[in-house]
């Protein structure tokens, strides 16, 4: 079987990717100078896909279910497949987010080992009425520590009067009564529907042939042939939102808050590309160099960076920025005044360029560590590209293409408020 | 010992690493103004004077990282400088180190003071990290029961200073004290990437001259111990309890039992196959989170979990339990996988600098040469019967909770 195998000579940087032929991609990244290995499985299939159509038939999950798998597919009949990883001196972890669900674990030696163990846990899902029961309580003590972070709360309010019918306004674990509700029965119907080897991919990097591993994996998953034809159902989603400002109160000593522009069409499922564009827009707009943080930071009204993130999947988008400060409208004011500010005057070439170069240097740091770059490939992956080519979608970046982007959303009307602050 | 500057080559990684740690031992009142000349560090120069400057000069560098914090290595708090610039191509640093000398050298000062609109605005950003540490509850839970384990000396001091103390603090004090650091002050230079070594060295010699080879004593200072346990309780309208328990044991970096106490560690808590994660959470489903971690240079362990209010004493028993009985699990099989475990987390230093360079300051502080074979070969060479030798030392000090109602949990 022949890779397609990229490299980029600057960053001393290549891949190969193979195609299985149940249909599932391999991303290998060689590091031959480093000491560990990690290796990922990532299942397509997050908190958002809930209701979903199989032979025309509709089937309605409960809040949480995906995130209910990721915790109970380490369980198997002769035990904890955790316990399995640590004996063999790897150390493994999962985690679940609205679109995707990821098992990955990092080790010195024995690769194929645990690389075996990893695929083997995916490809055979062992449920059982004891098994899910005796996890509720742990997924309620999860769920539990998540209500008392203003953080969290605070973004899931910002999405709740920015969606209606969207299931990305629902928390990824459900909540403490969806999840009692959820049975053995449930969990194996969204392993079988989602848990595909079209729907999914690996991804390892480390010190390895690539060859020899490819080969390794292939056979592992020679019985893994599962298929099936499932869509996802959204209700119909408005473009507009449902209110503009939600305040909650919690025991902290100062106020949070999330400033969210719900985003168009143009932007849902949005390319490597665009993604980037628009990070680099809100650094140029609200980065720790603009304008606009020099005044929030010299009146103190801001006192550390903004945290700015955009999130795309299917038939949602929006821009998220967060932080804590007293006068949160204030801060909600500026920023549609710099959007609109650009929309009208453009962005400062020199500001571009500046900005660019760091977020590509960013980039390239980013390549320092397996982890990151085994993380960083995961989300490429759901874009079905990779680490070489998404850097250069990145140098492909242009003022003009920002320019454009601007255009096509972050209007004052779209935007909304979350604020959470200190009881009194 | 005197210090001096570890500068070496590495084209393993994208970037190179400067890193200068200002060590001190400061009392409750310097340790609020070594966190308030890190953040005035962190901002501006001479030559950078605002924030919006200093940003884009940083930004110019290919997007630096750049940060001045306060970490606490057992009693020395440090004043930690860290930059991380893009280093493909072999470099001799000069535009970063310039960048670092004006900070250091050239602050934003007028009249023997630091800039009063500087000043004050980074007085009021500490005040508000200081005022809302809680709303971190896990770091949160973790400061406070070390501040009660060490009745908020050395150690026990948190490093983000003191809320009436920063107040208190002028401008003029501070330069004050910002002088008295720079000629008092021991400087550790570590910098590393693909660098020409003889370029950056010379760069340092000449331009760092006067906090070069500065000598100094490390005084020596024994663990206290204290005969009882101590339950603090805080009050807190969360859903959830956080717990925090504190153990001492004495040994410390460099010791010969250190060795055997990180095994004992990693068969505690230290992994998703640990005894306390195995007897609370999977066993009991009591929590979520449940683990313990070293802090080495002081030898203390705190074991974590976030737990419903109504279940503290019984994680509490769980965890001391667990302790008392540890050495009857201690099979040859579990004994051999956590001594693989942590001969993975020492080779894993090498395939990150800031581990790497950590792992070097460490070496400074102990006066030690540690390299990581020296921990691998230590490892394989630790007795089962070493571990067991030291649970004994293994002292309950601390117990730190925060959750609501606390009247219903103390009865």
């Amino acid at each position: 079987m022949i890779p397609v195998s990229k490299k980029n000579e600057v960053l001393k940087e290549s891949i190969s990717i193979y195609t299985l032929e149940n249909g599932m991609k391999c991303y290998l990244i060689p590091k031959k100078d480093y000491i560990s290995n990690e290796c990922a499985i990532v299942v397509f299939y997050g908190a958002n896909d809930i209701s979903f159509k199989i032979d025309d038939e509709i089937y309605n999950s409960n809040l949480g279910t995906a995130h209910f798998i990721e915790h109970k597919l380490f369980a198997k009949p002769e035990g904890d497949v955790f316990s399995l990883f640590a004996k063999q001196n790897a150390e493994a972890n999962a985690f679940t987010d609205f679109g995707k669900t990821v098992y990955y674990f990092t080790c010195n030696d024995n690769l194929k080992e645990n690389l075996k163990t990893l695929i083997y846990m995916v490809k055979k899902p062992y449920f059982t009425n004891e098994n899910v029961n005796s996890e509720k309580d742990i997924i309620k003590q999860e769920i539990t520590m998540y209500e008392d972070n203003p953080d969290w709360c605070c973004y899931y309010n910002m999405l709740n009067i920015m969606y209606n019918n969207h299931p990305i306004k629902n928390k990824i674990a459900g909540n403490c009564e969806s999840v009692e509700k959820i049975d053995e029965k449930m969990l194996y119907k969204c392993y079988n529907s989602f848990y595909v080897p079209s729907n999914m991919a690996l991804v390892c990097a480390g010190n390895f042939n690539e060859n020899d591993i490819f080969e390794f994996i292939k056979n592992e998953f020679s019985d893994f042939n599962n298929k099936n034809e499932c869509s996802v159902i959204y209700k119909n989603e408005e473009s507009n939102i449902i209110e503009k400002y939600i305040e909650a109160k919690m025991d902290i000593k100062e106020s949070f808050f999330n400033i969210g522009y719900k985003l168009p069409k143009y932007f849902f499922k949005s390319d490597i590309k665009k993604s980037f564009a628009i990070k680099i827009l809100s650094d140029i707009l609200f980065g720790e160099s603009s304008n606009f943080y020099k005044k929030m930071y010299e009146k103190g009204i801001l006192k550390e960076p903004l945290g700015m993130d955009f999130i795309s999947g299917k038939e949602f988008a929006f821009l998220v920025i967060t932080g804590q400060c007293l006068f949160a409208e204030d801060v909600a004011e500026y920023i549609i005044y710099e959007f609109e500010k650009a929309k009208k005057e453009g962005i400062m070439s020199a500001v571009f360029d500046r900005i660019k170069k760091k977020h590509c240097s960013r980039f390239i740091r980013g390549l320092n560590s397996i982890d990151a770059e085994v993380m960083a490939q995961i989300e490429f992956a759901t874009k079905n590209t990779d680490i070489i080519d998404a850097y250069d979608s990145l140098m492909e970046i242009d003022i003009d293409y920002i320019k454009d982007i601007i255009t096509k959303g972050f209007f004052s009307k779209d935007m909304v408020l979350s604020v959470v602050k200190p009881k009194e | 010992m005197k210090n001096t500057a570890q500068i070496f080559k590495s084209d393993k990684f994208k970037t190179a690493i400067i890193s200068i740690a200002i060590r001190t031992k400061p009392d409750f009142y310097d340790a609020s103004k070594n966190a308030l000349l890190a953040k005035v560090f962190s901002v501006s120069s001479n030559d950078y004077k605002t924030k919006q400057d200093f940003t884009e000069k940083l930004e110019d560098m290919n997007g630096a990282v750049y940060d001045v914090s306060v970490i606490k290595k057992g009693d020395e708090h440090i004043i930690l400088f860290f930059m991380e610039v893009l280093c493909i191509k072999e470099s001799s640093l000069k535009e970063p180190l310039e960048f670092i000398k004006s900070v250091l050298y050239n602050p934003f000062v007028c009249k023997n003071a630091f800039d009063k609109n500087m000043f004050e605005r980074e007085k009021r950003r500490l005040l508000n990290e200081i005022k809302t540490k809680r709303d971190k509850l896990s770091e949160y839970v973790v400061d406070r029961c070390i501040e009660e384990m060490y009745d908020k000396k050395g150690f026990g001091i948190n490093s983000k200073g003191d809320y009436d103390v920063v107040s208190n603090i002028t401008s003029e004090e501070l330069f004050e004290y910002y002088k008295y650091i720079m000629e008092n002050g021991i400087f550790e230079f570590i910098i590393s990437g693909n660098i020409n070594v003889e370029d950056v060295k010379d760069y340092i010699r000449y331009n760092f001259t006067d906090i070069l080879y500065r000598d100094y004593k490390n005084k020596c200072e024994y663990e206290e111990f204290y005969n009882d346990e101590k339950e603090v309780f805080e009050n807190a309208d969360i859903k959830q309890g956080k717990l925090c328990v504190g153990f001492k044991t004495g040994i410390c970096l460099g010791d010969d039992e250190y060795i055997p106490l990180i095994i004992f560690n990693e068969i505690l808590g230290g992994s998703p196959n640990s005894l306390l994660f195995l007897n609370a959470r999977e066993k009991e489903g009591l929590c979520y989170y449940i683990n313990s971690y070293v802090y080495k240079f002081k030898g203390v362990i705190i074991v974590q979990a976030g737990i419903d209010k109504n279940e503290y004493s019984k994680t509490l028993n769980i965890i001391k339990e667990t302790i008392k009985n540890i050495k009857n699990e201690i099979s040859d099989d579990v004994f051999e996988n956590a001594k693989s475990n942590i001969i993975k987390m020492y080779k894993d230093i090498e395939d990150s600098m800031p581990s790497v360079c950590d792992n070097i300051l460490n070496n400074i502080l102990i006066e030690k040469n540690i390299t990581i074979e020296d921990y691998i070969s230590a490892i394989e060479k630790c007795k089962k019967d070493d571990v067991l030798s030291i649970i004994e030392k293994v002292k309950l000090d601390t117990i730190y909770f925060i959750s609501s109602d606390k009247e219903e949990v103390v009865k």
